[in-house]
């Protein structure tokens, strides 16, 4: 299971998408998830290539980096107390991210499989309502697996 | 045969995504036999934009490039997806 890590940080205020990502990479790092490569990895892969997007409920960004930094597959969350300005994904517009979702997975298939449950997700107003205000871990573990982000 | 490239910055992620919404899209216009659709990454195919009919991208061009490749981003989040189709027929000509 992707969230069996529990790397799930709740309503943590900080300051910049670059402390955002950090606090996730150290989390999975700290959980032997990723290896000591993966964060930087994953810094310079958000330069190149930024994550954040501008969804129909809320600004999110979806970090990931290159396959080989991964060590076993799972995703970790941070929903931040206040948005903090990500660039967005296609045009380095700045988005004010909420939730951040960090991919650490190894097939692409997967990549793939979860990408689609996200964007989803996303679109799914009820339940971006619902995972915005639980604040216990399992019970937000138990929604994301029911919308197949599991 | 016209040609539709799409790409991300992988090749492997988000351009699939797109690249299956707007497969769907041309097979319900009933024009998919007509188009050509691939998928690579973007550094590959900066030099090569012209090279295609309509080319989609999910991630950053550079500057010089804004004004021939159209952003697939709302086929990704679902978000007025009808204008990036109508921008795809219109570079496909085959609109109308």
């Amino acid at each position: 299971m992707l969230f069996d890590q529990k790397i799930i940080i709740l309503d943590e205020e900080l300051p910049s998408a670059t402390l955002a990502l950090t606090r996730l990479a150290d989390s999975l790092q700290a959980a032997g998830q990723v290896n000591d490569q993966f964060k930087a990895a994953l810094l310079t892969r958000e330069r190149q290539f930024p994550t954040g997007l501008q969804t129909k409920t809320l600004g999110v960004a979806l970090p990931h980096a290159a396959p080989e930094f991964v060590e076993h597959e799972q995703l970790g969350l941070l929903r931040l107390k206040r948005p903090v300005i990500f660039r967005q994904m296609g045009d380095n517009a700045e988005v004010a991210v909420q939730l951040v979702f960090i991919l650490a997975l190894k097939e692409p298939q997967q990549q793939l499989a979860m990408l689609q449950a996200l964007m989803q997700f996303f679109q799914n107003e009820a339940a971006v309502q619902k995972l915005m205000t639980l604040t216990d871990q399992n019970d937000i573990i138990t929604l994301l697996a029911s919308l197949g982000i599991k | 045969m016209k040609t539709v490239m799409v790409v991300c910055g992988s090749g492997v992620a988000t351009s699939t995504l797109v690249t299956a919404k707007i497969r769907e899209f041309l097979t319900s216009q009933g024009i998919s036999d007509q188009v050509k659709l691939l998928q690579g990454n973007i550094a590959e195919h900066l030099n090569d934009v012209a090279a295609y009919d309509a080319f989609v991208s999910t991630t950053v061009v550079p500057e010089e490039l804004k004004d021939q490749v159209i952003s697939g981003i709302p086929l990704l989040i679902g978000m007025a997806e009808e204008e990036v189709y109508q921008a795809i027929l219109r570079k496909l000509a085959l609109s109308e």
